[in-house]
């Protein structure tokens, strides 16, 4: 046991190493600018004013809520909900001609209950079906299949905040008397809007940039024109127009991309990755299966391991997956996700998470355990007897390991939700037989393997490749195709190095991170 | 100087001076409890830096001004899971940086992992007094002062928040 003044003179020594000049307060003042001031409250004195309080406020929130609804319902609500009732809705985004320029389609998004939909942006088309789902992806001219597909989920995808459903929410509109006019030979109102938030907003207070939304006699919207104000007069950027319950031409449901077009179907490469019974070790621990695929000592003490997290039958179907914030068509987040985060600390090693995926609710991760001290022994070798309290070494062969997984969606608020609002992870140890073969493989071959996994898995939507500096540079993942081997290889080499030996805080990709000016090369 | 008490009605009064000082008193405390969450010095500020203008906006709340850095520690603690539990992918997206993955410390923090581990699992009353005594370098009479009780009472305090964290460091080690 560490005596009493070797913890103080350990905790006295930190404080020593703690930089002078790197107080909060500058910080905190500065944040303070920004802050509402403090009233003075008076605390209630009783239990049950308190409760008059929270039962006042209680009320004057449900008025509060009351009055926005009536008044939201009078236009916006209106809008969203003739969305949601088409039987057919068609949307598309054009830019004006501008001299020699064409005007071009920059979205569409075309949609027929229960039949199929269809949405194009520049960089892919998403087509789907009964029989599925199609994402054309422009740059590889590869389309991937996956039968994960529910056509109502466009009108969520429609609806919510990364859409036209943000155009619809939270806004501040007035009357445009001036701006009336008829669309298709129909008498419309026009409204301006203001969005509640927008990357431009300055330029809408400054009433430099306007939408102008034009509402059919049934409140919904037919047109909405982007204007910037250029030499005192007003400019289309941009002019969405929205048509209800219009026929629209069944081809556009089917995945007919050229015949040049390559169709992978995901789903079954997929399944054979992750395929439990394949698996070197899988359990059930509250309504979910953890899965290890594949566990591998390396150089220097190392230990890879592939496992994965998904419902059981039983939980997927108290809990369906859901769709996520990103996801557009199909149903991928599943009751939790492995994350090495919340796993229990290892103090004497480093968990680099090399690479994540997440299709259909079943969440994997390529992760390499390195210990800190390379000439330390068999740290994977050790158990621990609570009991007793005291070590052991397992069976010549064996090696233990902490996994764990986050609970998320509904599942984590029915399971692991504390009073506090926070959700809490899951983490054990699994000891499992893994014999160290005579020529141990490098950490550069595993780094490989990591990306040649992911590569013939490119078509998984939801992946994420570790690409160093405390993975503050991920891969976006459509662009996952412009990282070769070797990029990722020197990037995880990095994210090791600068561990062991610290950050540079001059190199360019830190400071670029910290938002500061990269100094050009000499 | 001017107690923990003092200090919380001076800036409920929108005295910032004096919150000024109440982050000078319990910033370390901060930092550490959410660098344990978060692994990650750069990002352990910013959530500390967070959960001090959370503690300001709401200080009308706390209802008994003595208790704000065991308070303060609750609100960092929640804000640093809260940082962690975002899914890496949706973070991708939407471009917003991931403040939980495993990061190289900074060189001058990085001999004292094991410790700040162990300083986070101590309760946030236990931790304050500790990092205020040993990590701070405050005398007992300057730490009985700031929370308003006996000296001798907080003597007593800070010796077994040590006893206690010094069993957490021998359950470690002997793991």
């Amino acid at each position: 046991m560490k005596s009493h003044e070797e913890v103080e003179a350990t905790l006295e020594q930190l404080g020593n190493a703690w930089p002078e000049n790197d107080s909060l307060v500058e910080r905190v003042l500065h944040g303070l600018e920004t802050t509402p001031p403090v009233l003075a409250t008076k605390q209630p004195r009783t239990r049950w004013m308190k409760r008059v309080a929270v039962c006042a406020m209680a009320f004057v929130v449900f008025v509060v809520l009351a009055l926005q609804f009536k008044s939201d319902n009078s236009l916006l609500a209106q809008a969203r909900n003739a969305i949601r009732n088409a039987r057919t809705f068609q949307c598309v985004i054009t830019t004006p001609a501008k001299g020699d320029k064409p005007a071009q389609v920059l979205r569409g998004q075309w949609y027929e209950r229960n039949v199929g939909f269809r949405e194009v942006s520049p960089t892919d088309i998403v087509v789907g079906n009964s029989e599925g789902t199609w994402r054309y992806q422009k740059h590889n001219r590869v389309a991937v299949k996956t039968s994960g597909n529910e056509v109502g989920l466009t009108v969520n995808n429609l609806l919510n905040d990364n859409n036209v459903g943000r155009l619809l929410k939270n806004q501040e509109y007035e009357r445009y008397e001036a701006g009336d006019q008829n669309v298709n030979g129909k008498p419309c109102k026009a409204y301006l809007l203001m969005p509640a938030k927008a990357p431009n907003i300055q330029e809408f207070r400054d009433k430099k940039r306007r939408f102008v939304c034009l509402f059919d006699d049934s409140s919904r919207i037919v047109q909405m024109v982007n204007e910037i104000q250029v030499d005192e007069a007003w400019t289309e950027e941009s002019l969405l127009t929205m048509k209800y319950d219009e026929p629209i031409e069944r081809t556009l449901f089917e995945p007919r991309f050229g015949n040049d077009v390559t169709v992978v179907d995901i789903d079954s490469a997929f399944d054979e990755f992750v395929n439990l019974d394949k698996a070197v070790h899988r359990e059930e621990r509250k309504g979910l299966i953890y899965a290890i695929h594949r566990v591998e000592r390396f150089e220097n003490g190392g230990l890879f391991l592939i496992s994965s997290v998904r419902g059981t039958d039983a939980t997927l179907k108290k809990y369906p997956l859901e769709q996520s914030q990103f996801n557009r068509h199909i149903r991928v987040k599943g009751p939790a996700y492995i994350y090495q985060g919340p796993l229990k600390r290892a103090f004497s090693t480093y968990d680099v998470e090399l690479a994540t995926m997440t299709h259909l609710g079943i969440c994997v991760i390529w992760r390499a355990i390195i210990p800190v001290n390379p000439e330390g022994g068999d740290i994977f070798n050790t158990g621990y007897d609570p009991a007793t309290k005291r070590n052991f070494a397992l069976p010549r062969g064996q090696v233990k390991f902490p996994v764990g997984f986050n609970p998320q969606g509904e599942y984590g608020k029915a399971n692991f939700l504390d009073k506090n609002g926070v959700t809490h992870s899951e983490s054990w140890d699994v000891i499992l037989d893994v014999e160290k073969p005579a020529t141990l493989p490098t950490f550069d071959t595993i780094i490989r393997q990591v990306y040649s996994d992911v590569s013939a898995l490119d078509a998984v939507y939801f992946k994420y490749l570790n690409m160093g500096y405390r993975g503050l540079m991920p891969v976006s993942l459509s662009d996952l195709h412009k990282i070769s081997v070797d990029d990722y290889r020197a990037a995880v080499m990095d994210d090791v190095r600068w561990w062991k030996e610290g950050c540079p805080q001059d190199d360019p990709r830190v400071l670029k991170l910290k938002g500061k000016s990269v100094p050009p090369k000499k | 100087m001017p107690s923990t008490e003092e200090l919380v009605c001076a800036a409920r009064r929108g005295d910032k001076s004096a919150f000024a000082e109440l982050v000078r008193l319990y910033e370390r405390g901060a930092v550490i409890t959410s660098y344990a969450v978060l692994r990650n010095y750069h990002s352990a500020q910013d959530v500390a830096q967070e959960a001090f203008l959370s503690a300001f906006s709401k200080l009308g709340q706390l209802r008994e001004p003595a208790t704000f850095g065991s308070w303060l520690m609750q609100i960092v603690h929640r804000r640093a899971l809260l940082a962690r539990k975002v899914p890496r992918y949706e973070q991708i997206h939407a471009d917003i940086p991931d403040p939980s993955s495993g990061s190289p410390a900074p060189d001058w923090l990085r001999a004292y992992e094991d410790v700040v581990q162990q300083l986070a699992q101590l309760s946030e009353k236990d931790r304050t007094l500790v990092i205020l005594r040993y990590v701070d370098g405050r005398s007992i009479q300057e730490i009985a002062a700031t929370t308003g009780q006996s000296v001798e009472t907080v003597r007593k305090q800070v010796y077994r928040a040590m006893q206690r964290l010094r069993t957490h460091i021998t359950e470690e080690v002997s793991k």
